[in-house]
């Protein structure tokens, strides 16, 4: 008989076999090497039709004239950066984000000045980057988890300060801003299409435009700033995406809008499941927006849960839950830019102390996040007793 | 008048000093003292280890910092080593960036991020409101540094250290026999390191020391320098080989022995100096309390140059020196956020640093110490003067 009560107090782990935190949902090999097989044959591994077919399906989905497949999105954004940013002029961006946004700043000789997130959606908070943004060359707000992050506030503000606006979509393919596909907003956005996204290429980027001349920069920066005569125009790096990558990218589009819809399906599941438990705070997102919930991730109230959320992660490691602590450190906080930055961002300090994300993919079974659900409600319940556990 | 500093010797003229004169050139005092204890030392056959010079130097160091444990090192910077390891302090430690690169090398080498903050202009000494900001949840620890041997406003860094949770130590390398509020230098914090590197005013050729009132932290150094050895064949703890040997014991004391008559010496040369050039407009002498409640060493005499003042730039009136064979110094030039490995680990630093990054650019050491005579300083006085009275003109000339 099951014992009862959560297993860091001595029950039956929830899930003995152990629960991942992500799953890749791929589509049949057989599918990826037959769509190959043309540009394999001819010796095309890179810079090959795949990449341009690619391209034009994203853009057309999006709705954006340009899209530009990177070898990565952290390349994206960096060859975004160099293409769009004035030089000498510090990014504003989150620091509540993954640390390549700050890098790709850094990587450009840039200084990132971070602003704080709101508290309730995660997402930069405006008014704070206008606090900031004085003598700044580029906005780089991040579609946090990829919930849109109202680019349009943004985009009034960039326009009103006069810096370019460039967004960290590495979360947000397939997010929709009231109607408005992401990827259309800003100068550009640029797309993450590793192993954990929605749309997986195994590593991969996509940056989107709406600039002619961005876009051909960009093509000519993936390829080392060579237009195609060799006489370099800048420093560019090589971020050619392969065929290889673009093939499984493409095959994953067939099944995309299914694997969106179901990682919604499972938002919407823990979300009502977790509405009534006192100190669980759900990322707040706007009801006309999808949301493509690359990561399902809620801000824990240790005084009203009654648990920190250190304590909450073991607990749920011991039930066989695998978790993350997405942003935690927050950049401004991680060693690399101990001295480069202020330090100061008590709001965003708090938030990432917060934060566990919890499972989410397409082949998660509606059972397993009735059942995650369920630990974290029997955690409040044995709160006290958990506190005193390890302590 | 013919051209201006005509008779310098970058110009052509005699150099005001035939061999070089350096800034720490090293306080020798009572040679004969000092050979007695090396025989003895040497007839006893007992070199290091406890010994008896070791335990001599520890007492008479802590009678005079007016401390209850003194535990003596091979050097001053592995005594910060030590210390900043048995505080446990990890993640990161504020310091300044205006301080010998040993005070951020000692944090680096143990994997613990060294965050450079902002001075004071005026005292240049870490500024407590910039140590406030740069407070995170990893910082663990502050660092002041008494720079020149000014004390630190170790009154706010305790409030902000007590606040806030944070151990608080000192490095006070440059700051044995001064004096703050009444309170000698190595009472403050949780524990201060001295250095006796040859430089210092009390040296013991090379070695160092951590004075505290903390007998736990004590009983930690002293296995901790030893090997973690807490007797003969007893290891019970993680220790490094942190051991002041005799003869450098022996030097250390003897020179503690002298440090009254060095100081003497020092403050003959800093009121010298100051006489002689703190009326030169943009030349300012760092100021050091005489005949106060508070005591100073005067082992350091400091220039701040102010080149909009004086018409030529710090590393030129260094420059014009060195030909005169006054090797004066930058200190601590260029900043340690600006060395590797810090200056590629943190690439903005300077922006968080800005007093510090303008500071590096004006001061300038002068030499002193005992092997020095007024003459000497005399010489040395009519060459800076020269130079800035004169000052648009030479760098104009320096400059063609």
């Amino acid at each position: 008989m099951r014992v009862q009560g959560p297993a860091i107090l001595g029950g039956e782990p929830a899930f003995p076999d152990g629960l991942p935190f992500s799953r890749p949902a791929l589509p049949p090999l057989e599918h990826v090497m037959e769509r190959l097989r043309g540009s394999y044959d001819e010796g095309v591994l890179t810079n090959g039709p795949l990449v341009r077919e690619l391209e034009d399906r994203i853009a057309e989905r999006l709705e954006v004239p340009h899209v530009v497949a990177v070898a990565s999105c952290t390349a994206g954004l960096m060859l975004a950066l160099r293409v769009l940013a004035p030089s000498g002029r510090d990014v504003v961006l989150p620091s509540f984000t993954f640390s390549a946004s700050a890098h790709a700043v850094a990587w450009n000789g840039l200084r990132p000045r971070f602003a704080e997130c709101d508290p309730d959606t995660f997402q930069l908070d405006a008014a704070d980057a206008e606090r900031r943004i004085d003598g700044c060359g580029v906005l780089l707000p991040t579609h946090v988890f990829g919930a849109p992050c109202t680019p349009e506030r943004f985009e009034a503000l960039a326009d009103a300060a006069g810096v370019r606006l460039v967004f960290d979509a590495a979360h947000a393919l397939g997010a929709v801003r009231h109607g408005r596909p992401v990827g259309a907003f800003g100068d550009a956005e640029v797309f993450s299409l590793t192993p954990t996204k929605p749309l997986v290429a195994g590593e991969g980027g996509l940056v989107a435009t709406r600039h002619e001349d961005v876009a051909e920069h960009l093509r000519w920066g993936r390829d080392y700033g060579n237009p195609g005569d060799y006489d370099t125009r800048f420093v560019g790096l090589n971020a050619r995406m392969s065929e290889l990558h673009a093939a499984l990218a493409l095959e994953g589009l067939a099944s995309f809008d299914d694997h969106l819809a179901r990682r919604r399906a499972i938002a919407a599941r823990y979300r009502s499941a977790l509405a009534e438990v006192p100190g669980v705070h759900v990322q707040a997102v706007d009801p006309e927006d999808d949301v493509t919930y690359k990561d399902f991730t809620i801000a824990l109230d240790a005084d009203a849960f009654g648990l920190d959320r250190d304590r909450v992660v073991a607990a749920l490691h011991a039930e066989g839950v695998d978790t993350r602590t997405y942003f935690w450190p927050p950049i401004h906080l991680q060693q690399s830019y101990a001295n480069s930055v202020d330090r100061e961002l008590p709001v965003t300090t708090c938030v990432a102390r917060s934060v566990i994300s919890l499972p989410i993919y397409p082949d998660l079974e509606e059972s397993a996040v009735d059942e995650i659900a369920r630990c974290i409600k029997s955690l409040h319940l044995h709160s006290e007793d958990a506190a005193a556990f390890g302590s | 008048m013919s051209d201006p500093g005509a008779d310098l010797a970058h110009f052509g003229g005699r150099p005001a000093f035939a061999e070089p004169v350096h800034v720490g050139r090293p306080n020798i005092g009572d040679r004969r003292a000092l050979q007695a204890r090396l025989d003895d030392i040497l007839d006893r056959r007992w070199l290091t280890n406890a010994g008896r010079y070791v335990r001599e130097f520890e007492d008479r160091l802590a009678r005079l910092l007016g401390v209850s444990h003194c535990i003596a090192t091979c050097n001053g910077t592995v005594a910060l080593e030590l210390v900043t390891r048995a505080l446990g302090l990890e993640g990161e430690v504020i310091l300044p960036s205006f301080t010998f690169v040993a005070t951020a090398h000692a944090l680096q080498w143990q994997q613990i991020t060294p965050v450079f903050c902002d001075v004071d202009p005026t005292t240049h000494n870490l500024d407590p409101k910039r140590v406030e900001e740069m407070i995170t949840p990893r910082t663990t620890g502050i660092i002041g540094v008494h720079v020149w041997g000014r004390p630190c406003d170790t009154d706010a860094l305790s409030e902000i250290a007590h606040r806030r949770g944070l151990r608080l130590l000192f490095d006070a390398a440059h700051a044995l026999g001064c004096s703050s509020g009444g309170t000698p230098v190595g009472g403050f914090g949780e524990a201060e390191v001295f250095s006796f590197h040859a430089t210092k005013i009390v040296n013991a050729f090379e070695g160092g020391a951590v004075a505290t009132n903390d007998e736990e932290l004590a009983g930690e150094l002293r296995l901790m320098k030893n090997f973690g050895f807490s007797g003969y064949d007893d290891v019970t703890y993680i220790g490094t080989n942190g051991k002041m040997n005799e003869a450098s014991a022996a030097m250390g004391v003897t020179s503690l022995e002298s440090f009254e008559h060095f100081r003497a010496v020092n403050l003959g040369h800093y009121e010298h100096y100051r006489d002689r050039l703190g009326g030169i407009d943009g030349v300012d002498v760092v100021e050091h309390p005489t005949g106060g409640a508070d005591q100073a060493n005067y082992h350091y005499v400091v220039l701040e140059l102010d080149e909009s003042r004086l018409g030529i730039s710090r590393d030129m009136v260094m420059e014009l020196l060195r030909a005169e064979n006054i090797l004066a110094r930058r200190y601590f030039y260029p900043g340690c956020h600006r060395m590797e490995p810090y200056r590629s680990l943190f690439p903005h630093a300077g922006l968080l640093v800005p007093e510090t990054e303008q500071l590096v650019r004006r001061v300038l050491c002068l030499p002193t110490g005992e092997s020095l005579s007024e003459t000497d300083i005399d010489r040395i006085c009519d060459r800076v003067s020269t130079i800035a009275a004169n000052g648009s003109a030479i760098a104009a000339r320096l400059a063609s």
